[in-house]
């Protein structure tokens, strides 16, 4: 499968399609889904969304945000070619796009601040940078 | 014609609301049906209300959201047409989903029609809430109902300053006579609060938090997954199926055959073979293993009946002279496979040229 992005997750902190991921791939990882991307749902990706109303059904919103979170790990300013090119394979259906690069390019400016707290939900993901 | 009543509690499903609780449904009937039925018959046809409002005795206002939300914003939409007129607090404002259950009416919801359609219904329900929220007052207080004025989910004395919540006026308010349609007062467009202006959908959070639920999330006792073949062309025929190995996956239960639709298609259900299983993976796998044999021979009739001895000769030859059509046929054929719709031999010319002008015409509307 792998069409949408949709369940995207981490696994050791970077972002892969849970759908076609093998259990046996993920022994000894750390898997951090939305639900752990920030204790309160406060992390500065899901605050941006929130900040510039990016849902509007939802469904691929998720995969989404972790798409994205994993993203400015590895590149804390992304141009919008990086952001293109990330988030290529997260499908969304209501069109949201343009939203989410938004979003990405606030949480992008908010992301120094707040990186010290994401250490506490995986300490994987804090060491392998 | 909207009709607005008092519904007991007994009388709605599912107990969505405490005992206590002021609970009005609405009325919408179609267009159609309106221009078909006089206001007299109208009243007395079935009463089926469409739109639910409850007022708990803790103020919370529940608001029935009867139409599928796919994405834009309808279930949080139409509750602030409602929460609008009633005056309500949109905090204090609780969006419930509604099931598909016939006493809705009609849920399908599409074609841009979910405001059209139930505006007025809910702006009529949120009225008449909020009028009999005032005559309630008013009754309590032993003061006339023109002094009573319902701002931000209370009731305020004019004259007194005295005021007092929604919530304990749910009780009373639902003995008030429920307002007839010309006495209604709505609001001026100037006094608006939500309507007309930008209020996050509802479940915002939730969606941020990966608390979203959806379709995909519902469970039932004893839940079956299926997945359907299809034709691989439009109104293509069942010939024969083997559900022999489908049926021997670890999981699968039955192959259920659901029968195709009579050409034409407009929105009937298309057919197939189901594979019901106990588990998504084990409908896929099952359906993997269905052996299907299709008909082609009903592709025809799908698109057009009767042209099948007037396309062969004069085409042939003429083909080849058209600069156009040589230009053209390329893509033809590729739109042709793109749509899977078997074009070019089954049709006769002045339909070929129909079909290049749709697919012309399709290509210069895409930016």
């Amino acid at each position: 499968m792998g069409l949408c992005g949709a369940c995207t997750v981490h696994v050791n902190g970077s972002a892969v399609r849970s759908c076609q991921t093998p259990m046996q791939g993920t022994a000894e990882k750390e898997v951090v889904t939305i639900e752990g991307l920030h204790p309160q749902a406060a992390h500065p990706v899901q605050q941006a969304w929130q900040q510039v109303n990016v849902p509007q059904c939802g469904y691929c919103q998720t995969g989404q945000m972790m798409q994205a979170a994993a993203l400015l790990k590895q590149k804390p300013k992304p141009t919008d070619t990086d952001i293109d090119t990330a988030m290529r394979g997260n499908i969304c259906r209501c069109g949201t796009y343009q939203r989410i690069r938004e979003a990405i390019k606030i949480a992008a400016n908010k992301t120094p601040a707040s990186a010290p707290t994401r250490r506490s939900s995986g300490t994987a993901m804090g060491g392998e940078q | 014609m909207n009709r607005i009543e008092v519904v007991s509690r007994r009388a709605f499903l599912g107990g969505m609301f405490s005992a206590g609780a002021l609970v009005l449904g609405a009325r919408l009937l179609p267009v159609e049906a309106l221009a078909a039925i006089s206001a007299d018959n109208a009243d007395n046809a079935a009463w089926n209300p469409s739109v639910y409002l409850g007022l708990e005795t803790d103020g919370t206002v529940i608001i029935v959201a009867h139409r599928s939300e796919m994405g834009t914003g309808i279930r949080s939409v139409l509750p602030t047409v409602l929460a609008e007129e009633l005056n309500a607090d949109w905090k204090r404002v609780k969006i419930e989903q509604a099931i598909g259950d016939a006493k809705y009416g009609s849920q399908n919801t599409d074609g841009s029609c979910s405001i059209r359609d139930f505006y007025d219904a809910m702006r009529e329900a949120g009225a008449s809430a909020r009028m009999m929220l005032e005559r309630a007052a008013a009754e309590k207080w032993g003061v006339p109902v023109a002094e009573c004025k319902a701002q931000n989910h209370e009731v305020v004395h004019a004259g007194s300053g005295r005021k007092i919540g929604y919530g304990e006026l749910a009780a009373l308010a639902a003995k008030q006579a429920v307002p007839k349609k010309d006495e209604l007062k709505f609001k001026s467009a100037a006094e608006y609060r939500y309507v007309g202006k930008d209020v996050p959908i509802i479940d915002r959070e939730d969606i941020c938090a990966g608390k979203g639920i959806f379709g995909i999330d519902a469970q039932m006792p004893g839940m079956v997954y299926a997945s359907i073949v299809r034709s691989p062309v439009l109104g293509g025929k069942m010939k024969s199926y083997d559900d022999k190995e489908a049926r021997a996956v670890r999981g699968v239960q039955q192959t259920v055959v659901l029968p195709g639709f009579t050409p034409p298609h407009g929105f009937k259900a298309l057919g197939g073979v189901a594979v019901i299983a106990e588990s998504t993976w084990a409908a896929m796998k099952g359906r993997e293993k269905l052996k299907v044999e299709w008909s082609r021979a009903s592709t025809r009739a799908t698109i057009r009946p009767s042209t099948k001895s007037r396309c062969s000769k004069p085409c042939a030859s003429r083909r080849r002279s058209c600069a156009t059509w040589a230009t053209w046929m390329p893509n033809l054929r590729r739109a042709e496979r793109r749509t899977r719709l078997n074009i070019m031999s089954r049709i006769s010319r002045t339909r070929r040229w129909s079909r290049l002008r749709q697919w012309l015409s399709s290509r210069m509307a895409k930016p």
